[in-house]
């Protein structure tokens, strides 16, 4: 029954999405205000934006309202899981952990704690494993390191932490590796046989994707060697192998060949871009629709849900970026994920 | 069978009545307007009235001064007494209203502005209540900024992280999703720490710098300045209160004399001007030719001429029946209106349809249950089918006497079957058991009514088609003469041979009565042409009547090249016999088809003792209350589905077996004109 409730859920929600339509709506607002009024409007986006002054409201305010959006959805749906909030449904809470936690890192190395404390949300504070004040309180790694020694990310960490230079690509990736590994643990401690298997490919695909945009990103903006552009991947992998990687990266221009690694004809987007980052990301979202149709599984089903949120929120991110720098609608559409 | 006499009224008159003259034809009550005559291609100068509305804009302003005012308008008011005829008079007299209010207007809605403006600080203000400080001074201090207004409850928590800021943080009230709050910081700090707080979601709320004393006495000075203005409201809208009840009455009058002049306006479309006068015509019912005379001659400089029209086709066709019959009009309209010339088949319809409905849903507990039905529903609604919802369910009470059926019993009365003379007539030595048991004579007799039916409405279409000289339906067609012979012989040989044994069926009888009438059918193109030769009037087939069928052919006829006014293509001896042949199998299928749709009669009284019987099975299952509760659900469903069905299946048999016969519709609708109306 409960299994059945949050996919029925979750798939009941993935029709409430931003439509073509409203994506189109949206693109020709003329302030923040008037999104977040478009917003008030639409179900998944209605309570948290029912008290907003419109006149008011900035874009970092609109931003996080939509993320709270998110969460919100999250914790409605996942309180019918069988597994119960702290069972395998916990992983997207993990990963909302891990993000900040990267973000916090990345505060402490620029010094821009309170930009991080700003947009820190603090409805998951309850939910994570750290003190998001305290984090955002330190001053140096080391003393991060302190104050998560209490943690589960002490371990793979401290040691990086405490360096005496510290790399802080290879931190990143040392947290989406807890990541992933805490995910692994709770699905093989709640999946078993074919689920289980199902599950790791799942969370595998999503790995690649991150890969593969990492590898776009650091060979298309800061050329990076093919050594360095490795140590920032994350090791895990499904169809986006070491080897394959490594051999395109060989390449003048490995952009085309990695992008089709990811991008198979199966999953196509309807859309044809001409930029990559966008390809992938369609075909991610093109994936995520379909397993969210056909999946029988909870999990899987709710992942799939909040992946299609989250591009929805990175969408109205960008629509909301695009009017407060004047850009023409047309130029913001061509960034837009949609049906 | 009344369609009910009309004249023809022409009225014509001075230009500058003609106004009035309108207004007086709606107010009779039943004047149908004619449109006006195309006078194109004629040597007649003439030109139709069709102004703008006029009176629009004054209708407007009337509107705007009555709301201004809180004056009802009336449209049906009797304005009699308004003696302004012209526009400038109406506008003198709003101009005097508006003299009266518009000052007084302008100030309430001055002072409803400040009252939203203040309601609006108060409410701000009472989120900030407990500061024991001048806010006057507060807001004019030189070195310290403060700011009210509310932050998200989430970035409360995160206030702690910016503990070694310059700003000291106050809460108020803690809503859902907000605290209304108050910071004050440093002059020199202010623009760092706005930029803070707007990061934390915090929305500034202003408030004015002419608020004294602290929070809680602020506030009551704004209730105190709301309260005067309130009081200044309401000494104001007590003087437009005085305005309208001393004008308000006449000014609904010339609401409602505007709104009677513009409407006018629109029936002016109808109107034709020769010479600086004006004509127009239309229709009355004669009795009323004298009333309506006084009536526009009391206008003054118009003269009304009337002539009788019965024999005019085009004239409007309004119904007149007694109160028994008609409500049955409501059928009689669906089908379509009688010609002008025609007759009306409405108590026809009322009769057959009482009759028809009480013999196939005859009981007297559930027809009085129906005729409560509809006197309900003719007192609280306007439905026009509740009527004859009463006149069916009394006639359903009545059946039931006579087949001794109260809500599905047949042991409390003496059901017409039991009785001696009857059931030893019918060939039975004993009373039959149940309605069952005379099932078959049942039948007979559905079949009896269908067939006297089927005679009466062949008469009725013979008077009418001789009546509108249609010799084609009147004398050859299937319900003419000739099929009025055949099928009355046919039936009354078959029924005296079989039903009585007397054999009537000579060959002489047949040939003369059965056969010879279907040879007229058969040659009736060359018999009717024969006719007309001779003289004799055939209206069918020299112009369009009002039967819709006719209207059919002669489109088709023109269609393939005939003549205009039914001159028909000639046809080959083969065509002629075909068509002849397959129009006479169809004219004989048609007579047994429409005598055996009669037995449904026959078959609905089975079948509602049968449902009956069924539900009193039911309820012998139970005991006590669970009978009586399935006695009364069997007799609710009972009434509502078969007494639904039976109403449907009665109106099927009038349309396409009783209607199909006579009925010879295309009438215009009589439509006396109205404040409102629009042109003809």
């Amino acid at each position: 029954m409960a299994n059945n409730a949050v996919t029925a859920k979750s798939r009941a929600i993935s029709g409430k999405l931003l439509t073509r339509d409203d994506y189109t709506s949206l693109l020709h607002k003329n302030s923040v205000g008037a999104v977040a009024g478009a917003l008030k409007t639409r179900p998944l986006y209605a309570e948290a934006f029912a008290d907003i002054n419109e006149a008011a409201i900035h874009r970092a305010q609109a931003e996080q309202l939509i993320e709270r959006s998110v969460f919100d959805t999250y914790m409605r749906v996942s309180k019918f899981s069988a597994s119960g909030k702290n069972g395998i449904m916990s992983f997207y809470i993990k990963r909302i952990e891990s993000e900040q936690l990267i973000k916090a890192v990345a505060a402490v190395v620029s010094g821009s704690q309170e930009s991080f404390m700003f947009s820190f949300p603090e409805y998951v504070t309850e939910h994570i494993c750290f003190d998001p004040i305290q984090v955002a309180g330190a001053k140096s790694l080391s003393a991060l390191a302190d104050i998560i020694s209490g943690t589960p990310y002490r371990r793979p960490l401290e040691e990086m932490l405490r360096a005496d230079s510290p790399d802080i690509n290879r931190i990143i990736t040392a947290i989406n590796v807890c990541y992933i590994k805490c995910a692994f643990t709770r699905i093989n401690e709640c999946a078993s046989g074919k689920e289980r298997q199902l599950l790791k490919d799942f969370f595998l695909r999503k790995t690649d994707a991150d890969n593969l945009l990492m590898c776009l990103r650091t060979v298309s903006a800061f050329r990076l060697e093919p050594e360095r552009i490795n140590e920032l991947l994350i090791p895990y992998h499904k169809r986006l192998r070491q080897r394959k990687i490594d051999e395109a990266l060989k390449l003048s221009d490995p952009v085309p060949t990695l992008t089709e690694m990811f991008v198979t004809e199966r999953i196509a987007t309807a859309r044809v871009s001409d930029i990559p980052e966008v390809n992938v990301n369609a075909s991610d979202y093109r994936y995520f629709r379909h397993r969210l149709a056909v999946s029988g599984s909870e999990t899987e089903a709710l992942y799939s849900l909040m992946m299609l949120l989250k591009t929805e929120s990175t969408n109205l991110f960008r629509i909301i970026e695009g009017i407060r720098y004047g850009l023409p609608p047309e130029e913001t559409e061509k960034y837009i994920i949609m049906q | 069978m009344a369609i009910e006499k009309v004249s023809l009224v022409l009225i014509e008159g001075s230009l500058k009545k003609v106004n009035k003259t309108l207004i007086k034809c709606c107010e009779s009550g039943y004047f149908h307007i004619n449109p006006p005559p195309d006078t194109s291609g004629t040597e007649l100068e003439a030109k139709n009235l069709k102004d703008k509305g006029v009176y629009e804009r004054m209708i407007k302003r009337t509107k705007a001064l009555a709301d201004f005012l809180g004056v009802k308008l009336d449209e049906n008011a009797a304005y009699d007494d308004i003696e302004y005829n012209v526009s400038v008079d109406f506008k003198k007299y709003l101009d005097s209203i508006d003299n009266m209010q518009s000052s007084l207007t302008e100030e309430k809605m001055t002072l409803n502005d400040e009252l939203r403006s203040k309601s609006a600080i108060y409410h701000n203000l009472i989120q900030f209540s407990g500061i024991d400080v001048d806010l006057a001074e507060l807001l004019a201090c030189k070195y310290i900024r403060a700011r009210f207004g509310r932050i998200p409850n989430g970035s409360i928590r995160k206030l702690d992280f910016y503990a070694d800021k310059m700003f000291f943080f106050y809460p108020f009230e803690r809503k859902e999703k907000y605290t209304w709050c108050l910071y004050l910081t440093p002059a020199g700090d202010a623009n760092n720490i706005d930029y803070l707080f707007n990061n934390l979601g915090f929305e500034r709320t202003t408030l004015p710098d002419y608020l004294k004393g602290n929070s809680d006495e602020a506030a009551d000075k704004l209730l105190a300045e709301m309260d005067t203005y309130l009081a200044r409201i309401e000494a104001i809208e007590k003087q437009l209160d005085e305005i309208a009840e001393r004008e308000g009455a006449k000014l609904s009058k010339v609401y409602a004399k505007l709104v009677a002049l513009g409407n006018s306006y629109e029936l002016r479309a109808n109107v034709t001007v020769f010479d600086n006068r004006f004509h127009f015509t239309g229709y009355i019912p004669s009795k009323e030719t004298a009333k309506f005379k006084e009536l526009i001659n009391s206008v003054g400089d118009v003269t009304v001429t009337t002539r009788d029209v019965s024999s005019d086709d085009n004239a409007p066709v309004r119904l007149k029946n007694n109160w028994l019959f008609r409500p049955f009009e409501m059928f009689v309209k669906m089908y379509g209106l009688p010609a002008a010339n025609g007759i009306d088949p409405t108590p026809l319809v009322a009769i057959t349809y009482m009759f028809l409905y009480g013999m196939m849903f005859g009981d007297l507990g559930q027809g009085l249950c129906i005729m409560i039905l509809g006197l309900l529903l003719t007192k609280f609604t306007k439905a026009g089918l509740a009527p004859i919802i009463t006149r069916i369910g009394f006639s359903s009470a009545v059946f039931g006497v006579i087949y001794g059926s109260v809500f599905g019993s047949e042991e409390i009365i003496k059901p017409f079957f039991h009785i001696p003379q009857i059931y030893e007539l019918m060939g039975y030595k004993e009373p039959p058991e149940d309605i069952f048991a005379v099932s078959t004579m049942l039948l007979i007799a559905a079949l009896i009514v269908g067939i006297i039916l089927i005679l009466l409405t062949m008469l009725v279409n013979i008077i009418v088609s001789l009546k509108m000289h249609d010799l084609e339906a009147g004398i050859f067609g299937a319900s003419g003469i000739c099929g009025f012979v055949f099928y009355a012989s046919l039936v009354a040989g078959l029924g005296c041979s079989f039903a009585l044994g007397i054999e009537i069926m000579s060959p002489v009888y047949i040939i003369c009565l059965v056969v010879l009438p279907l040879v007229l059918i058969f040659f009736k193109e060359p018999l009717l042409e024969l006719m007309e030769n001779h003289g004799m009037k055939n209206e069918k087939r020299t112009k369009n009547g009002g039967n819709l069928d006719t209207g059919l052919k002669t489109k088709l006829a023109s269609m393939n090249g005939g003549a205009e006014g039914g001159e028909k293509k000639k046809k080959s001896v083969g065509s002629f016999i075909i068509e002849g042949i397959i129009d006479l199998f169809e004219t004989c299928l048609t007579y047994i088809t429409n005598t055996m749709s009669f037995l449904r009669i026959g078959g609905f009284v089975l079948s509602h003792a049968g449902l009956m019987l069924v539900f009193s099975i039911i309820a012998g299952m139970f005991e006590g209350v669970g009978s009586v509760i399935v006695l009364i659900f069997g007799n609710i469903f009972v009434t509502g589905f078969e007494g639904f069905i039976v109403g449907i299946q009665v109106l099927r048999l009038e349309f396409y077996e009783l209607f199909s016969r006579f009925f010879k519709g295309g009438g215009i609708p009589f439509k006396s004109v109205s404040i409102g109306s629009k042109a003809a």
